[in-house]
């Protein structure tokens, strides 16, 4: 169990622990609307390849989720889940997808 | 160093009683009376007529014939002897294994963790006994003769402190020396029938009568210890099942059935260990002569053959295999034990303890709970934070 104190999409009384399935928010540069290059923990890398996208809508019937997910390989090799969040148009990394 | 020495009598008809329940009577061990082989064990009342280990099988049945004579087991009884050392790999790291239903732990430091030795020896025999369902005498020493010694008169624990080995070896035979039959019988002509009466000899006249060999003599009768340590035990971190298939293998069904029996072997080799496995990999042999392998790693540890199967033939069916397969080997790896984490604090009143003492520092800490424990949500919700939820401990 982690206690974190990065803004995530967590909220209420277990706002300061934070699952490792958590959404963490990040900044991605998306001119196009596909990521080009990633910041996480104040650290910018570069896309290499977008290898997945896919969008998952839901609850349209109560607060309506809409993201759009991209699984990315970044020049450093890693490889990182990404989501943008269509309503707010915030971006987000997916700790464990 | 602090020698624990687990003997188990008549392991291999403790095994067999196990494996087949009600056998009854006298029991000899080895084939039936008309094999040209060895008795390997025979039960107390098969010895009371004359049986012994060794003995051909031929004269056990003139000996005790109204015995009951079971064929030994395909493979001896290693595996069962494998599965006990692995067991006792729970208490020490050095593990020695002298022969089947013999093995020395080294405790020097394990019996602080179990607040003596007497209690170490108390758990081991229970583990024993509640797992493996085998009695066994545990002995401790500062040798592994004195353990082994303390071992076969331990009822079942018997524990010779440090100091007291002399007091404790005084009064045995010498027939519990690894002597030769020689220098036995010249022992004898010196009227020295017990270990006490060689101890009180000096270690100079034992050197000058029987050299090299009377040096060690005086040493072991005095419970002295010796130099070479218990070496550590490889811990098995691996479960490997070969096969090579009758025909070539040419469609997914055919695979699918052959990978599905080897897991199934692998899975029953799993369940036995106690383990769960996490990596999976698998290497094909093809009729062209090519070899495919690929890796995969699960989510969670596993030992069931299903949810294997299932991911071991969805990363069979993204390899480019161009010809039939004549054979794959298949190994497990990333073992941990099965239900670890759910067993955690089970049975553990004190662990539980201390985990309420830390939630109480906690919440004044902090001033709201900050214990919480995972569990699984919604299984199969599309957003994955959602698949595990937070409770409150």
């Amino acid at each position: 169990m982690r206690v974190c104190r990065r803004e995530g999409m967590s909220s209420g009384r277990c706002r300061g622990i934070v699952s490792p399935y958590e959404p963490e928010r990040i900044e991605v540069y998306a001119p196009k609307g596909r990521p080009e290059a990633v910041r996480v923990r104040k650290r910018q890398t570069r896309v290499r390849e977008v290898l997945n996208v896919w969008r998952i809508d839901e609850e349209w019937w109560r607060r309506p989720v809409s993201r759009l997910y991209f699984s990315l390989e970044l020049t450093s090799g890693a490889r990182v889940t990404v989501f943008e969040d269509l309503a707010t148009g915030a971006w987000y990394r997916q700790g464990w997808v | 160093m602090r020698v624990a020495c687990i003997a188990i009598p008549h392991f291999p008809l403790q095994v067999e009683k196990q494996l087949c329940r009600g056998l009854e009577g006298p029991l000899v061990i080895g084939g039936t009376p008309f094999d040209q082989a060895p008795v390997i064990d025979c039960s107390d009342q098969a010895g009371e007529r004359g049986v012994r280990p060794g003995m051909p099988l031929s004269e056990a049945s003139h000996l005790c014939p109204e015995a009951a004579f079971l064929p030994m087991r395909e493979g001896g009884y290693d595996d069962a002897w494998e599965q006990v050392l692995y067991e006792l790999g729970a208490f020490a790291l050095r593990i020695e294994s002298a022969q089947v239903g013999l093995a020395y732990l080294d405790v020097t430091r394990s019996s602080r963790f179990s607040k003596g030795e007497g209690r170490l020896g108390a758990a081991l025999v229970a583990m024993l006994d509640r797992v493996c369902g085998l009695a066994a005498g545990v002995g401790m020493g500062n040798s592994r003769f004195l353990a082994r010694q303390a071992a076969y008169r331990a009822s079942p624990v018997l524990v010779i402190p440090p100091g007291t080995e002399r007091r404790f070896l005084a009064p045995l035979p010498l027939d519990v020396l690894p002597l030769d039959e020689e220098i036995k019988e010249r022992l004898a002509l010196l009227g020295l029938t017990t270990l006490g009466r060689l101890a009180a000899l000096t270690c100079a006249h034992l050197s000058s009568q029987f050299g090299r060999a009377g040096r060690s003599l005086w040493e072991m009768a005095g419970g002295i210890d010796e130099t070479g340590r218990i070496p550590k035990r490889p811990r098995r971190r691996e479960v490997e099942k070969e096969a090579v298939a009758d025909a070539p293998l040419e469609t997914m069904d055919r695979i699918e059935q052959a990978v599905g029996g080897s897991l199934d072997a692998a899975c029953a080799e799993l369940a036995k260990m106690g383990r769960s496995c996490r990596k999976i990999r698998i290497a094909l042999s093809l009729q062209s002569g090519d070899r495919l392998e690929c890796s995969l790693v699960m989510k969670r540890a596993t030992d069931a053959k299903r949810g294997m199967l299932e991911r071991v033939m969805s990363a069979l069916s993204s390899l480019p295999i161009e010809s039939a397969i004549t054979g794959f080997r298949l190994s497990l790896s990333g073992l941990s034990r099965t239900g670890e984490q759910e067993g955690l604090f089970k049975g553990r009143p004190g662990l539980a303890q201390k985990l309420e003492g830390v939630k109480e520092y906690l919440s004044a800490r902090y001033g709201e709970p900050t214990l919480f424990r995972v569990e699984e949500g919604e299984k199969d919700a599309r957003l994955p934070e959602r698949r595990y939820v937070f409770r409150e401990v």
